[in-house]
């Protein structure tokens, strides 16, 4: 009963953070709330027993996105009171017009939540998931993980996509800079020493807490995402402490550092052809294969949410001083 | 309640504070946090889920699926606030010109 007591706390201040993010006023403090939240959510991925998820989501969703949200709003913090007071000073039908589109909104949400916890419901009594399938085809994968076994062998399609929308986002962002490489983006002008001092010590740290993960992936929670995002985090904590990082690469190694796993993906596959299908390694060398994949996986994740970061905050070299005239450059 | 019924009703309450968020707030950056929370909902959905189908470990086909959605959102909130900056440079505000009219 105590067990399901701590289910229950944790749903319920989630939920109530969740809404507090979302009711927040001031920009910062809502970025603040909403990593409290992801961390808070990676204790209930440890519930339900998902220690992979709660991995990722303690180094991503609330780590990378945290930090890629609190930059955002900082350097909008200056606009931040004009906009407020404008909000205040909205009157007569338009203040009366906002109020009818809150209520409508709210019943669609409430709607929404409404159906999904009918199907939910609905759910066929006896479990219907691909549990068994996996732990009987687990062998053969080439590791005695079971997620990473579905990650990198028998959904290998899906995971080789989805590096593939993390290269498309940062072939966006370089877009929306105008650029081939980060060389533009603004480098932090206000660094504190216990920061380049903490970076020092952190960096080495975080390589080896990475090549940890991307080891015990194999046999136990852990895997090349999660190394990934450790290293990703290393490079924006250089960045951040005034090393140049991932945008001091040139666009030749910027590029080969964005492109790897999805090449090296397409590759596999290919020479997979050869032998069967696209993609497909059910043999005494499937370990081999993951490994190196899983290797490829490590770098490109790290390059491309370190480049995101540096793309997403900063601007491209000809327009940052009309901006930086706009909002000025403030510190934490 | 079960302790897969209590986190699918966590995500039904979450997925509809993260929409009503994403409908009223105007501001772009919190329209990404909204977008941001409907995603937690659908992980935890997914996630509640594999909870449910466990044998000797929970269904590990949604936890990679899920696995893939997080460095997929991250990379898509990178994205779109950069549009939103770029927005901002452009026109001077945080918010769309629709929006900017009826406030």
């Amino acid at each position: 009963m105590l067990e399901h007591g701590v289910d229950i706390v944790l749903a319920g201040s989630i939920a109530v953070v969740a809404w507090r993010v979302l009711l927040e006023p001031q920009l910062f403090r809502s970025m603040v709330l909403f990593i409290a939240m992801g961390l808070m959510l990676s204790l209930a991925w440890v519930r339900l027993a998902a220690p992979d998820i709660a991995l990722a989501e303690a180094a991503i969703g609330a780590g990378l996105t945290g930090i890629l949200l609190i930059r955002a709003a900082q350097t909008e913090a200056a606009q931040e009171a004009a906009a407020a007071a404008r909000e205040a000073a909205t009157s007569g039908w338009r203040r009366w017009f906002p109020g009818a589109g809150r209520i409508v909104s709210a019943a669609a949400a409430l709607a929404f939540a409404a159906v999904l916890l009918v199907a939910v419901i609905d759910l066929p009594g006896e479990p219907i998931g691909l549990t068994e399938a996996a732990a009987t085809e687990m062998e053969a994968s080439g590791v005695e993980h079971p997620v990473t076994s579905v990650l990198l062998n028998f959904r290998a399609y899906d995971t080789w996509l989805e590096v593939g929308v993390l290269l498309l986002a940062a072939m966006g962002v370089l877009a929306i800079h105008r650029t081939y490489n980060l060389r533009s983006t603004r480098s932090e002008e206000h660094t504190m020493l216990v920061l380049t001092w903490l970076a020092r010590i952190i960096l080495p740290l975080a390589v080896l807490i990475a090549g940890y993960l991307y080891w015990s992936g194999t046999h136990q929670p852990g895997g090349a995402f999660q190394a990934g995002a450790i290293l990703a985090a290393a490079l924006v904590l250089m960045q951040l402490a005034g090393f140049r990082g991932v945008s001091g690469l040139s666009t030749l190694w910027l590029g080969a550092g964005l492109m790897l796993s999805f090449a090296a993906f397409l590759a596999v596959g290919f020479i997979g052809t050869f032998e069967g299908e696209f993609l497909r390694y059910r043999h005494a060398t499937g370990e081999l294969i993951i490994l190196a994949l899983e290797l490829t996986i490590v770098v490109s994740t790290a390059v491309t949410l370190a480049a995101l970061f540096a793309g997403a905050g900063s601007q491209s070299g000809d327009d940052s001083d009309a901006v930086r005239a706009r909002t000025p450059p403030e510190s934490l | 309640m079960s302790t897969f019924e209590l986190y699918a009703a966590l995500a039904a309450v979450l997925f509809a504070v993260g929409l009503y968020g994403f409908f009223v707030r105007q501001e772009l950056v919190r329209k990404v946090v909204g977008l941001n929370i409907i995603g937690a909902a659908v992980f935890l959905l997914l996630i509640a889920i594999a909870y449910r189908n466990r044998g000797d470990f929970a269904d590990p086909v949604p936890h990679a699926m899920v696995l893939t959605g997080i460095v997929v959102a991250v990379s898509a909130t990178a994205l779109a606030l950069a549009l939103a900056r770029r927005i901002e440079d452009e026109t001077g505000t945080r918010r769309l010109p629709e929006d900017e009219e009826s406030s």
